[in-house]
């Protein structure tokens, strides 16, 4: 039955409630923005990695050993599953650069001489690689260069055991090992004090004498799914050499990030559209029903010509089709337009060779089909009347609502409230669905707000207890090799040092219950002052004089609680294995550990007390602490942690704050449009009963008040629903994208409750103020005489 | 002689429809005194209504001046209107107007309470014999119950005017018979001030003064020495 007295009378409606159509398709097409955008921006990025991956071979295994004899790689090689085989020196050192006040550290890795390695090759930005016979030239990670505003040709400094060497920067590369540049042991991207440096191989070997060694090796296979079986023969291959890491490419770090990261939008891509999908349809329900009501006379007329319910129906629907279907071309744009940004901004970090904003027809499919399916959901419910409706029926008025609900009524409680308020509780509780549309609409919009806004609750969280209570050291200087304790001392008798505690970490692979987990035992000196350690219940734990505790998240990965007994081989020396009790569970963060005394680490190694790390707590700058360090040989590193936690604060905190206004914005769409159509919608339904009420001589705001407070009513009764899904919500996407090598504590302030409360009750606050005006415009006798 | 409480002076009322003026009133003046019982008559369209529509402040004149209780109502803002028609008047319309949310004791209630000096709700409800369906909603009336409740409504605010707007329209007889009966004797008990609009013409026989309407201009004013009441009307 389409024909153009029909299409003619759909744009009129269409046209007549413009504002309320409009609201509806913001609604949609953040929701078709949200999903397309980020989906787009997840494929887009995902494919650009996996090109990079495959181009610049991207290795499936990588083994972290000490110093090992290079004869051993084509024993490696000639292993079933294994198809090559690459060693390299990998060395960490303590870097100066003139415009640096403090220390940074460069992470050296060779290269073979003047060429690209066969795995994980360069991909430069700027520059060449080193030439052939050049010993200082090096290419450097791009997030560093660029911090310091570096060029080519500029020189750093870095002491390599024990000597000191000046290095010319030649290039600026990214290889799909170091897409994240991250300092071992750190879990920030530090790029003011961090940097890796490609290097020759016969640059670096003769200063760490490693000519015809390597200690570090990547593993081509033949097929993944060999990687098992490689990995135990090569594990025990390389034991005796020391092996001190053995990664699977699932288990890097720079791809667990980048593929956090990633698993982040699309979980993002796939949750947060439902909402507004799910509010749309409240609203296309609430609209259309009212459509329906106010037209019934027509439907019934047109029933009694002989049109069949289904070509009734077919109109309406069409009705919310356009709605979405514009909905949806605003999201395509809206999300095109998200999804270049955002492949933009990643760009900055990502450095993929080839990274191009592209979407695919499935996801435009996607979006529409969801659409679609919202029209559907929200236009069905209000269709069924039209089969419902008998002609006959249609004609007479329509049966008024029964407002008698005997248990509410009889309530003692219920008679004592003023009769305008006795008025909402019945205009809210006798149109069930629509309030509990509007209300759950409100909730929703609370929990956007909420999952907008936590991220910075959490992340708070996780300073304040990795930088504030629990560590109260300035920094960390690692040294490279196991020390004296005694050396400790001299470091605190540094002017300006205020406190120095030294402690030893060695490697440990744990056995438990069939699980491994690689990880190191840390022994702490026993009247340990400058880092709180605490348990699950943040009770202050002492540092025990002859037993363990152990992380949180390590015990949950072997699942192991206090008690049990933790099968552990040391990863130095003479690969002792030992049986240890744990003593405690520790909550801590995101570091893998087991904590005991250094005294029972000397007794259990059978050696001095000694020390390979320093935390200090100090008032010298940085470069004063430097200038007074940097001559001891030993120093691999100094970390200050407030620089670092800074850097990682500032850059989190200016994303957070544009992705909580974006959160707010949304969040406000939904608000006012859930509210103003239900507005309009009660406008028209009662302008008759508003309109007799100014005669009887209420004020327009009496009158105003006895409509808006339905969903001041709604609000107060939905937006604690909203905080409590909000909550869980919160947790459950940050349970889902935590990465399992950096947990963040989940926390929400109540002053984030408060801000999705406020943002709410504003956007509310705006289309009272509209109808409020609406209502100023109504004429009261043509109202009246429209029912007389 | 008495003083008006309610004056119209010289009203006007046009209203253009594309090229056509339509003059509802033309150039009409009336006064209504204290207590007085008035039937407006006239056929559809001779501008009732829109007089009385003016007098309540509900709409205002093209020209001309109301005054009530010497106060020129015509010149009133929107707010002064509201607070006119607050004080001052009770409404009575034809298809009652009762707020479908609220009881009959209820709606009653709502209105009392703008009202500086009200009645008891329950007592207005009882003189208009609706004290047993207090606690019914207006769905749970027939027409003839919600517009003595709409009454009740009306003169719960013990307001000096009462204007009726077709009152016993959607009625059928008897009840129409009923309704009046109730108005009379409301006016007599109460004495405010009551203008009904009708065009029956004989109700005008329970009138102290009937006005008929044509065209927009008064076309007579009959005053009835001897008012009867409604039963001794023959219908
Ligand atoms: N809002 C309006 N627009 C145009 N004409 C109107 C309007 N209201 C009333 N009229 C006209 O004014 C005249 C008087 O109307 P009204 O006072 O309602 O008559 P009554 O109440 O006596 O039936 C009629 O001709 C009517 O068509
Ligand atoms: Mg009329």
């Amino acid at each position: 039955m389409v024909n153009k007295y029909l299409i003619k009378s759909l744009l009129r409606e269409l046209l007549h409630l413009k504002s309320q159509i409009l609201s509806i398709s913001l609604i949609v097409g953040i929701g078709v923005g949200v999903y397309f955008g980020f989906s787009s921006t997840h494929q887009s990025l995902l494919e650009s990695r996996d090109h990079f991956y495959q181009e610049y071979n991207f290795p499936h295994l990588f083994a972290h050993l000490h110093k090992t004899p290079n004869y051993l790689l084509s024993r490696i090689k000639d292993l079933p599953g294994v198809k090559d085989t690459e060693g390299r020196i990998e060395h960490d050192a303590l870097l100066t650069l003139p415009k640096l006040k403090e220390p940074g550290v460069v992470h050296f890795v060779s290269l073979p001489n003047g060429k690209q390695p066969n795995y994980s090759k360069l991909f430069l930005l700027q520059g060449r690689l080193p030439s052939a016979h050049s010993n200082n030239e090096v290419v450097i990670s791009e997030s560093f260069f660029l911090a310091h505003n570096l060029k080519l040709g500029d020189k750093f400094s870095a002491n390599i055991n024990g000597s000191k060497k000046t290095f010319v920067i030649r290039g600026v590369g990214v290889t799909p090992e170091h897409i994240i540049a991250l300092q071992p042991g750190s879990s920030f991207p530090d790029d003011l004090h961090f940097t890796i440096a490609w290097v020759n191989h016969s640059a670096l070997a003769p200063l760490l004498n490693m000519s015809t060694s390597f200690n570090s090796l990547v593993i081509q296979l033949n097929q993944p799914h060999y990687q098992d079986s490689v990995k135990s023969q090569v594990e025990q291959m390389l034991e005796r050499y020391g092996l001190l890491q053995l990664l699977s490419r699932d288990k890097q770090m720079s791809a667990v990030y980048v593929r956090e990261e990633l698993k982040q939008l699309d979980v993002q891509a796939k949750t947060i559209p439902i909402i507004f999908f799910l509010v749309a349809a409240f609203i296309l329900n609430i609209v259309i029903s009212r459509l329906i009501r106010s037209q019934r006379t027509q439907i019934a007329t047109l029933k009694s010509l002989g049109i069949g319910n289904y070509s009734i129906s077919t109109y309406y629907f069409c009705f919310s089709l356009v709605i979405v279907i514009l909905g949806t071309i605003l999201g395509f744009v809206i999300g095109s337009w998200i999804g270049r940004n955002m492949v933009m901004l990643y760009g900055y970090y990502y450095h993929f060779p080839i990274l191009k904003y592209k979407f695919t027809y499935h996801q435009l499919f996607i979006s529409l089909l969801f659409s679609v399916l919202t029209a559907f959901f929200g236009t069905t419910k209000a269709l069924k009347n039209i089969f419902r409706l008998s002609p006959a029926e249609a004609l007479k008025p329509p049966t008024p609502i029964n407002y008698k609900n005997k248990w509410l009524e009889k309530s003692l409680f219920f008679q004592q409230l003023a009769i305008q308020l006795r008025m909402i509780v019945r205009g809210v509780i006798t149109t069930p669905i629509r309030s509990l549309s509007v209300g759950l609409g409100l909730s929703f919009a609370v929990v956007l707000l909420i999952l907008g806004l936590f991220w910075n609750d959490s992340l708070n969280a996780l300073m304040f207890s990795q930088f504030g209570i629990r560590q109260k050291e300035t920094g960390q200087i690692t040294l490279s090799r196991e020390m004296e304790a005694k050396v400790v001392k001299q470091i605190e008798r540094f002017p300006g040092i205020l406190m120095a505690e030294g402690y030893r970490s060695i490697p440990v692979k744990i056995k438990f219950n069939n699980q491994e987990e690689v990880s190191s035992i840390k022994g702490f000196p026993v009247n340990y002052a400058l880092t709180d350690v605490i348990n699950e219940t943040f009770t202050p734990l002492k540092i025990p004089k002859d037993g363990f505790h152990i992380s949180k998240n390590l015990a949950q990965k072997l699942s192991a609680s206090k008690g049990d007994i933790l099968e552990i081989e040391l990863l130095e020396g003479r690969k002792r294995k030992l049986r240890i009790p744990i003593l405690n569970i520790m909550d801590s963060f995101y570091e893998n550990q087991i904590l005991t005394s250094r005294s029972h680490l000397a007794k259990i190694l059978q050696t001095d007390d000694l020390v390979n790390s320093i935390l200090f707590r100090t008032y010298l700058d940085p470069s004063e602490l430097y200038a007074k360090l940097k001559n001891l040989p030993a120093v691999t590193s100094i970390t200050y942690k407030d620089a670092a936690v800074k850097k990682f604060q500032e850059t989190s905190a200016k994303f957070l704050l544009v992705f909580a206004f974006i959160f707010s914005l949304f969040a406000a769409a939904i608000g006012f449009g859930i509210t103003y159509n239900n507005l309009r919608v009660t406008l028209a339904e009662r302008d008759w009963e508003l309109s007799t009420m100014m005669i009887l001589g209420f004020r327009q705001s009496e009158v105003f008040k006895t409509m808006a407070h339905e969903i001041t009513l709604l609000l107060i009764v939905f937006v604690p629903v909203g905080w409590v899904l909000g909550f869980y919500n919160a947790r459950w996407i940050l349970m889902k994208l935590s990465m399992e090598e950096f947990p963040i504590p989940f926390s929400i302030t109540s002053l984030t409750f408060l801000i999705a409360t406020f943002v709410i009750v504003m956007s509310t606050l705006v289309s009272y103020f509209i109808i409020y005006n609406g209502l100023k415009k109504m004429d009261l006798v043509a109202t009246l005489k429209s029912r007389g | 002689m008495q003083k008006p409480i309610l004056e119209a002076r010289n009203i006007t009322k046009t209203y253009q429809m594309g090229e056509v003026t339509v003059h509802a009133l033309k150039n009409l003046s009336i006064e209504f005194y204290p207590g007085e019982f008035v039937v407006l008559l006239g056929h559809s369209g001779s501008g009732k209504s829109t007089l009385l529509n003016i007098l309540g402040g509900l709409d205002k004149a093209t020209s001309g001046e109301v005054y009530f209780n010497h106060q020129l109502i015509s010149e009133y803002n929107e707010n002064q209107l509201t607070e006119y028609r607050r004080d001052s008047i009770g409404f009575i319309f034809q298809m009652y107007n009762l707020l479908p949310r609220l009881t009959a004791l209820e709606n009653v209630q709502l209105v009392a309470e703008l009202a500086n000096d009200p009645m008891k709700p329950e007592e207005a409800l009882m003189i208009l014999g609706m004290e047993h369906r207090a606690d019914h909603f207006p769905s749970q009336l027939s027409g003839g119950e919600q517009q003595r409740i709409s009454i009740a409504r009306a003169i719960a605010k013990n307001s000096p005017l009462l204007f009726c707007d077709e009152p016993t329209g959607a009625l059928d007889f008897k009840t129409g018979v009923l309704v009046l009966e109730a108005l009379q004797r409301v006016n007599q008990e109460m004495g405010a001030t009551t203008i009904v609009i009708t065009h029956n013409s004989s109700i005008a026989e329970l009138a102290d003064r009937v006005i008929f309407l044509k065209d927009g201009q008064i076309q007579n004013i009959k005053v009835n020495k001897e008012k009867k009441s409604v039963r001794d009307i023959s219908w």
